[in-house]
């Protein structure tokens, strides 16, 4: 009796044949037995895994337009970079916040989104450059140059513009587990692993995860100042600009939407995972697919100091969140230094290291 | 002991010529009597002549002196080229060495030849057998004329003397061969029950044996039997090994292999042991017992008992030394090694605290608490694998204590 669908044994991946006797399914050449229902379930899944994710149930529409007059916001541009900052109407000539050079004040302006809502800074210059000290702390193999040299009069605040997403989502998710026994039988140390084809399907929603929209902001640069307490969010109003820049939106939410969608599907397997309570000796994951059932996104401005410096003809960036004060930027090694440290601590090592040898071939060989 | 003092007079030069030739010759007959007579008192078992003065050819064999220390007898050739009677030498011979006993002595000179053993050694040495002895000693020429060669006599001498003690048909005079407290454990390394080995095949094992143990303290005892139970091995070994006095110096340290042969005259596997006792304990741990049961036991399957006992002997002999030099590599190796990843991990810690910018790639700080609903789940068994190992072998480890009440180390392959 042939099935429509040929099935494939999980363990050697022949065909396999029912079998009368036991009622499942057998495989006539590694002898695997297994239920007409787990395989029929992991074909399925098999299936649906690998079709792609339902994604497009974002809403892309949302934020309002800008009136101009009324909320009293200009453009301004940087007469070097081309760098494009919205300010406050009165705020007057100011250095770039990208190049450092005077800004060239526009009063041109651009259809652009009004922001949704705000967190306003809660942190000053001084504990940026407090903090630009701190993170400088510590870190054995930064140039001795770098800290002095560094120009910390270079900070500007910015609010940076992102899109904020909230999702439902509906997903399966497939994991591969296994158990491990053994036993000793006459002369012989056997082993037997068990593997188990695991489905956990539902529901989670998500909210407020944050990308960043404009172009000249790096990523991970942003995704780095992460968390933002959403709960000191309040309604936009112009007056909070006021002392800083606030960097517009160029970044639309179709060309997040990537960014996004991988975060959540990482995240929705993560969720499902932990609902998997046995102790499998190993468990891993196998894919997954997912559908969002409901997606929009808000804009809002968070709020971020950023410092850009150049040394030995690189240029680094480092930011802190304005809220909470985390600061973050990717620090350069001075390879003198790397040589001397590992030496020294090589040789540190070799006292503990010698009795360790010691011990292992004298005591335990 | 004799005076040295007169040929350190450096006065002679001034002496006068006539005075100077006597003190020379006197000085020469002292100084050849020191020759003759000091290593007198240290052990030399061949002397071609004890009297004259320009006899000197004095050999110090290894058999000879295996002989004395295996057995605790001193067997001494005495040659003289210039005719003698042999009974006087050997009676001169005793007086002049203080001989009391434990002694056997043989005398050649011309034609004749005399054997003189200590009243003790009656019983062991008999008219018949030491006739044998002596015509196994000399070499005829064609006209039946005694042709003597001195080495060559001597190599004669003491090798068949060994075999003779070694043999059987001594046995029933251990009392005599060690005094009261006679033990074959004394000299008899190899008991070949079973009967795998020829017999020149166990004394060489045997003598090999006697060399290597003095050197590295340590008895080394090889024992072939049949119908020993697998189970019972450790215990059989551990047994004979104390019931037979086995064991170098205080600590009683020895290692001893047991091989046990079906009674069709073929080994097969898992029917071997190593048991240790004493400072040997260390000396042989648990893998290397694997590691000689490893080499050994191909040669066992293959019926070549001599080379796979021979092979035992060697790599216990060999295990100080070898040991010292691997063991201090390793320790080097290992401990270059171990600093090499510390400080490389140190070095990685270090450089990662410079980073701390990264994408992104969850968003689990944004799952919304409470809304996970997990609505269908199943944990289906797919398949199953089975893997299987065989166990190398049941070794003790560690150590376990024998019927007799002295403890052992060891284990079996």
């Amino acid at each position: 009796m042939s099935a429509v669908t040929q099935y494939k044994c999980p363990s050697c991946g022949a065909p396999v044949e029912f079998d009368s006797g036991t009622q499942n399914l057998k495989c006539p050449y590694c002898q695997s037995e297994i239920s007409i229902e787990a395989l029929e379930d992991a074909a399925a899944l098999e299936e649906k895994i690998n079709s792609t994710d339902k994604m497009d149930a974002w809403d892309t529409n949302g934020g309002t337009e800008w009136n101009p007059e009324e909320d009293g916001v200009c453009t301004y541009s940087c007469h070097s970079c081309g760098g494009q900052v919205m300010g406050d109407k009165n705020m007057g000539a100011s250095m770039c916040p990208y190049c450092g050079n005077n800004i060239v004040v526009s009063e041109k302006f651009a259809s652009t989104l009004r922001p949704d809502f705000v967190i306003p800074f809660k942190l000053d210059k001084k504990a940026a450059k407090e903090a630009l000290t701190n993170h400088f702390k510590g870190k054995r193999l930064l140039p001795r140059l770098f800290k002095d040299q560094n120009r910390i009069d270079e900070i500007k605040g910015i609010y940076v513009p992102f899109w904020i997403y909230d999702a439902d989502v509906e997903g399966s998710a497939r994991f591969n587990g296994t158990t491990i026994h053994s036993w000793t039988s006459g002369n012989y140390r056997y082993t037997e692993t068990k593997h188990y084809d695991i489905l956990r399907e539902g529901s989670v929603s998500f909210e407020n995860i944050p990308v960043d929209a404009s172009e000249k902001m790096a990523d991970d640069l942003m995704d780095s100042l992460e968390p933002f307490d959403m709960s000191e969010a309040v309604d936009f109003k112009t007056a909070y600009l006021a002392g800083y820049f606030a960097d517009k939106y160029d970044v639309s939410k179709e060309a997040t939407l990537p960014r996004i969608n991988q975060r959540v599907k990482t995240s929705t397997e993560t969720a499902f995972k932990g609902t998997v309570t046995f102790p499998y000796a190993t468990l891993t994951n196998a894919g997954s697919y997912i559908e969002l059932t409901k997606g929009s996104a808000r804009y809002a401005l968070l709020p971020v100091w950023l410092l850009n410096t150049t040394w030995n003809g690189q240029k680094f960036t480092f930011a802190m969140n304005g809220q909470t004060g985390k600061f973050v930027g990717n620090l350069p090694a001075d390879k003198g230094l790397c040589v001397t440290f590992w030496l020294t601590r090589f040789l540190i090592c070799v006292p503990a290291a010698a009795l360790i040898a010691y011990f292992i071939w004298h005591v335990i060989f | 002991m004799r005076n040295f003092n007169a040929f350190k007079n450096a006065d002679s030069v001034k002496k006068t010529g006539m005075a100077k030739r006597l003190i020379t010759l006197f000085a020469t007959l002292i100084f050849s009597l020191c020759l003759v007579v000091v290593p007198a008192f240290a052990t030399q078992y061949v002397s071609t002549d004890v009297y004259v003065a320009d006899a000197t050819l004095y050999y110090q064999l290894q058999t000879a002196r295996r002989i004395t220390n295996r057995y605790g007898i001193n067997a001494f050739l005495l040659y003289s080229e210039e005719e003698k009677v042999p009974g006087a030498m050997i009676t001169e011979f005793v007086e002049a060495n203080e001989l009391r006993d434990r002694y056997l002595i043989t005398a050649f000179s011309g034609d004749s030849y005399w054997v003189d053993w200590s009243y003790d050694l009656e019983g062991l040495f008999t008219e018949e057998n030491v006739e044998d002895l002596v015509y196994e000693t000399i070499e005829f020429d064609d006209n039946d004329n005694v042709v003597y060669n001195v080495p060559a006599m001597a190599e004669r001498y003491y090798s068949y003397l060994d075999s003779y003690l070694y043999s059987s048909d001594v046995f029933p005079y251990y009392d005599k061969i060690f005094g009261e407290e006679a033990n074959p454990s004394n000299y008899r390394y190899v008991a070949d029950q079973a009967g795998v080995l020829t017999d020149t095949e166990e004394k060489d094992l045997n003598d090999y044996i006697t060399d290597v143990r003095e050197k590295i303290g340590h008895d080394i005892v090889i024992v072939t039997a049949n119908g020993i139970d697998p189970s019972d091995r450790m215990a059989f070994a551990d047994d004979y090994f104390d019931y037979n006095g086995y064991g170098y110096g205080e600590n009683k340290n020895g290692a001893l292999l047991l091989v046990n042969i079906g009674d069709d005259g073929v080994y097969s596997k898992g029917n071997s042991w190593i048991s240790t006792s004493g400072s040997t304990m260390s000396l042989i741990s648990d893998s290397t017992v694997q590691k000689i049961g490893e080499k050994i036991t191909p040669m066992l399957l293959d019926g070549k008992y001599h080379e796979a006992f021979s092979t035992y002997i060697n790599f216990v002999g060999n295990k100080p030394k070898q040991d010292r030099s691997s063991e201090l590599l390793k320790i080097i190796l290992t401990c270059v090694g171990l600093s090499l990843i510390a400080a490389f991990i140190w070095l990685f810690i270090e450089l990662n605290k410079l980073k701390s910018v990264a994408d992104a790639r969850e968003a689990d700080l944004y799952l919304k608490e409470g809304t996970l609903d997990i609505r269908r789940s199943y944990d289906h068994y797919v398949y199953s694998t089975v893997t299987k190992t065989e166990i190398k072998s049941e070794s003790s480890g560690g150590g376990h204590t024998s019927s007799s009440g002295s403890s052992h180390g060891g284990g079996g392959f």
